[in-house]
C-alpha cells in the first residue's frame, strides 16, 4: 500500500518537474529567438534589395547572391575592419598588460600610500569620456597624434585601465600569498613572480578583461568619430555611418556591412564564452 | 584614509584648475572681412572640413584637391570628410578646441548664424555679394541664403528644394493632370484613393518631413517679411493669421491624401520606396531624391516620373512664387592664416567646370553655380527642377534650421502631433509662440 502511494507521489513529482523543465526550456528558447532573430534578419536582409526590404521585410530573399556583401566589402568595409582590428588588438594588449602590472603592484608589493594610489586609479572610473573630449583634442593635436591610429589606441587604453585594474586586482586579492612566498624562497625576483606565477594564475580574469575590452573598443563611436577623419583611419562604427546617407542609401549593402562587422565579435564571444561568464562572476563583487 | 582623501581632493583641484586655464586661453576674436584686392599666396597647407564623407560623394573633394594641387604645386590641401551625422559633432569639437579648418561646411539658418555670432566666419561681402564678379556666377537666392545682418558669409555649393513627384501613369489612368491649386490637389487625392492607390506616401517618423510640407504652406500663406521677422528670436511673435491657415491646409492634406495618423509610424525611406514601387501616386521630395525615386530597374520608370511645385492654395496671402529649400555651402575660418588662398580654392570649387561635375551623376548635387547644370549628363527632371529653383522669388529655409534650436524642436514635435491628430493648428501655434518667447 505504502509502496503504491510513494510511486504515485513520485509520478506526481515527475509530472511537475517535467512541466517546469518544459516551461524553462520554452522560456529559454523564446529568449534565444529574441536575441538571435534580429541577427539572422540582418544577415538575410543583406541578400535583398531596397524594394524587397521595404516591401516584404520578413520574407526570405528571392535571390541568394553575395553581391551586396562583396559590394560592402569593397566599399570600404575592408579598410574599416582592418583599422578596427588593429586598434582593438593593440589597445586590448596595452590595457590588459598595464592593468595587470598595476594590480600586481597594488596587491603584491610593499608600496607606500597604497590606498591613495588605488583611489587615484579607480577614480579614473568617474571621469566621463564626453567631458574630456575638448582638452583631449587639443592635447592630441599638440602631440601630432590627431587623426592617427595612436590617438584611439592611447585613449581606449587610458579610459579602460581603471575598470580593468579593478577587476584584476579583485581577482589577485584572492590568490594565496603562500605561492609568492614559496617562489621568493626559491629565489624568484618580483618580475619573475609576476610573469611566471601570478599572471598564469590570473588567466580566467585576463581573458574576461580582454573580451570586455574587445567589446568596448569594437563598438566605440564617440572617440572614433571625433579623433579620426577620412576612411583610411576610421573604425567600423564610424565607417558604417558613412555608408548610410540621408538620401539614396542602399540598405541591403548597409545590412551586409553590419553583418560583416558583427561577425568577428560573435565568433570571439562563442570561442571564449566559458571564460566570459566565469571570469566576470569571479572578478566582480569583491 | 581621511588624510588620503584630502590629498585626492587637492590633486583633483589642481587638475581641474589646469583644465580651466586651458579653456581660459581661448583667443578673443574680432570680426574679419575679406579683402578683394589681397594677393593670393600659393603656398602652405589648406584644411577643409567637408560634408562629403559619404562613400559615393567623397571622391569629389579628393579630385578637386588633387586638381588644385596640380595647378598650384606649393599648396597642400588637407581634407576632413564627414557624413551628415558626424559633421555636427565634429564641427562642435573643432570649434570648442579652437582648431576649425580654414574652410568648413555650414548649413544656412541658425547653424551658420552661430559661426557669424562667434566671429568664426570671414565676412565675404566684398567678394561674393550678388553684384561682384564671383557673386554674379552664383545663383542669387543661394548667395542670399547665407546673408546675416546684411553681410554675406557663405559660399553656396549646391542647392536643394522640395517638389511633389508624381506617377504620370497613375494620373493618366484616372484622367488627372498636375493640379493647379491646392484644392485641386485635394480632390485629385480623393479620386486616387477611390482607385485603391495611396495618393501621397508620407513617412513622418523622423518628424522633419512634416516640417517640409508645413514650411512650403507657410511660405504661401505668410508674407515673407513676417516670416523672416519671426525667424529672428528678438522680433518673433508668430501672430500672423496665415500660420493657422497653413496648418489647417496641412491637416486637410494629411487627412485626405495620406494614411492619416499612421504617417507618424512610417519612415521617410519607406514612403519613398512606396512611391518607387508604384504603390503610391505622389511623394513630396527633395530635388536630390529625383534620380533615386525613379530608376530603370524600379517599378516607377524615369519616363513616368513627373513633378510639380506644391500647388498654391487660393486666397493665400504669402508669396506664391516661393519655393522651400536651401543651399548648403562653406564658410572661411576667420582665424585662417591664408584667407585669400581659401577664397581662391572655393572660387575654383564653384567654377563652371567643377560645378557641372558636381551636378552630374554619380554625385548628383545640383550646383549653385549658374550654368552648373548641364542637360547632357543630367536627368531632365533635375534640370527642370533647377530652373524652377533659379526662378523662385524666395527660397524659404527649412523651418527647423531657420528657427533657434528650441523653437525648431517645438515645431518638430507639435507638427508630428498635428499629423497624428492629437493637436489642433491653434494649439500648435500656441506652443510655438510659447517657445519663441522663452528664447527671447
Amino acid at each position: 500500500m505504502s509502496a503504491t502511494v510513494a510511486a504515485g507521489r513520485s509520478r506526481h513529482v515527475n509530472v511537475w518537474s517535467a512541466i517546469a523543465t518544459t516551461l524553462l526550456y520554452s522560456f529559454l528558447v523564446c529568449l534565444a529567438v529574441i536575441v538571435i532573430y534580429p541577427l539572422i534578419w540582418m544577415a538575410l536582409s543583406g541578400f535583398k534589395d531596397n524594394a524587397q526590404i521595404f516591401g516584404d521585410p520578413f520574407a526570405l530573399p528571392v535571390h541568394w547572391s553575395w553581391n551586396n556583401y562583396v559590394q560592402a566589402w569593397n566599399q570600404g568595409v575592408r579598410g574599416y575592419v582592418t583599422v578596427s582590428v588593429l586598434v582593438t588588438v593593440a589597445s586590448a594588449i596595452c590595457t590588459v598588460l598595464i592593468s595587470a602590472w598595476t594590480a600586481f603592484g597594488l596587491t603584491r608589493t610593499k608600496m607606500p600610500a597604497k590606498p591613495l594610489v588605488i583611489a587615484i586609479v579607480l577614480g579614473g572610473l568617474m571621469l566621463s569620456p564626453t567631458v574630456a573630449i575638448i582638452p583631449l583634442v587639443k592635447m592630441l593635436q599638440a602631440l601630432g597624434l590627431y587623426n592617427t591610429y595612436w590617438a584611439l589606441i592611447i585613449l581606449y587604453t587610458a579610459f579602460r585601465v581603471p575598470f580593468t585594474t579593478f577587476l584584476i586586482r579583485a581577482y589577485m586579492l584572492d590568490l594565496p600569498e603562500d605561492i609568492d612566498e614559496a617562489a621568493t624562497m626559491d629565489g624568484a625576483s618580483e618580475g619573475q613572480i609576476f610573469w611566471r606565477i601570478t599572471l598564469p594564475l590570473c588567466r580566467p580574469i585576463i581573458i574576461s578583461c580582454v573580451i570586455l575590452h574587445v567589446l568596448f573598443a569594437w563598438n566605440e563611436y564617440l572617440f572614433a568619430m571625433i579623433f579620426t577623419s577620412g576612411s583610411d583611419v576610421q573604425t567600423l562604427p564610424v565607417g558604417l555611418t558613412s555608408i548610410m546617407a540621408t538620401h539614396g542609401t542602399n540598405y541591403a549593402v548597409v545590412f551586409a556591412a553590419m553583418t560583416i562587422s558583427a561577425l568577428p565579435i560573435v565568433v570571439v564571444f562563442f570561442a571564449a564564452q566559458r571564460y566570459f561568464i566565469r571570469g566576470l562572476a569571479e572578478g566582480i563583487g569583491k | 584614509m581621511e588624510r588620503s582623501l584630502q590629498v585626492v581632493a587637492v590633486t583633483l583641484a589642481a587638475v581641474s584648475s589646469l583644465g580651466l586655464s586651458m579653456v581660459g586661453s581661448f583667443a578673443a576674436s574680432v570680426p574679419v572681412a575679406a579683402d578683394p584686392s589681397a594677393k593670393v599666396e600659393y603656398s602652405g597647407t589648406l584644411s577643409v572640413l567637408t560634408k562629403f564623407g559619404l562613400q559615393q560623394l567623397s571622391p569629389y573633394f579628393v579630385n578637386l584637391a588633387q586638381d588644385y594641387e596640380k595647378l598650384h604645386p606649393g599648396v597642400k590641401v588637407e581634407l576632413i570628410q564627414e557624413s551628415d551625422d558626424s559633421v555636427k559633432g565634429k564641427t562642435k569639437t573643432l570649434v570648442a578646441s579652437n582648431s576649425l579648418p580654414d574652410i568648413y561646411f555650414s548649413w544656412t539658418g541658425s547653424w551658420g548664424g552661430n559661426f557669424v555670432r562667434g566671429n568664426r566666419a570671414v565676412d565675404l561681402s566684398a567678394v561674393i555679394s550678388p553684384d561682384t564678379d564671383w557673386g554674379k556666377t552664383l545663383s542669387p537666392a543661394a548667395v542670399k541664403a547665407f546673408e546675416y545682418n546684411g553681410k554675406f558669409y557663405g559660399i553656396p555649393l549646391y542647392q536643394d528644394a522640395k517638389f511633389m513627384g508624381y506617377n504620370k501613369q497613375v494620373f493618366a489612368k484616372l484622367g488627372l493632370k498636375a493640379p493647379a491649386s491646392f484644392e485641386e490637389l485635394l480632390t485629385s487625392c480623393d479620386v486616387i484613393r477611390k482607385s485603391g492607390v495611396t495618393p501621397i506616401s508620407f513617412g513622418n517618423k523622423e518628424a522633419w518631413p512634416a516640417i517640409h510640407f508645413a514650411g512650403q504652406l507657410l511660405a504661401y500663406n505668410v508674407p515673407q517679411a513676417k516670416l523672416e521677422r519671426d525667424f529672428d528670436p528678438a522680433t518673433a511673435d508668430y501672430s500672423d493669421a496665415g500660420y493657422v491657415a497653413a496648418l489647417k491646409q496641412f491637416s486637410q492634406l494629411v487627412e485626405r491624401c495620406t494614411d492619416g495618423a499612421g504617417v507618424n509610424g512610417t519612415s521617410y525611406a519607406s514612403a519613398l520606396q512606396a512611391f518607387t514601387n508604384a504603390q503610391s501616386a505622389m511623394y513630396y521630395q527633395e530635388i536630390i531624391e529625383f534620380d533615386q525615386a525613379a530608376t530603370p530597374d524600379s517599378a516607377l520608370k524615369p519616363a513616368d516620373f513627373g513633378f510639380f511645385r506644391l500647388p498654391v492654395p487660393t486666397g493665400a496671402k504669402g508669396d506664391p512664387k516661393s519655393i522651400e529649400g536651401a543651399p548648403e555651402g562653406y564658410m572661411i575660418n576667420a582665424a585662417s592664416k591664408n584667407i585669400p588662398l581659401a577664397i581662391d580654392f572655393m572660387k575654383f570649387a564653384t567654377s563652371k567646370e567643377n560645378a557641372q561635375v558636381l551636378s552630374a551623376p554619380p554625385y548628383g548635387q545640383p550646383s549653385a553655380t549658374i550654368g552648373g547644370a548641364s542637360e547632357k549628363n543630367m536627368s531632365a527632371a533635375v534640370v527642370d527642377g533647377l530652373k524652377d529653383i533659379n526662378a523662385a522669388s524666395y527660397l524659404m529655409p527649412w523651418l527647423d534650421t531657420a528657427n533657434p534650436p528650441r523653437v525648431a524642436a517645438v515645431w518638430l514635435s507639435s507638427l508630428q502631433a498635428l499629423a497624428g491628430g492629437s493637436m489642433t493648428p491653434e494649439q500648435v501655434m500656441d506652443e510655438v509662440r510659447k517657445a519663441a518667447s522663452a528664447v527671447k
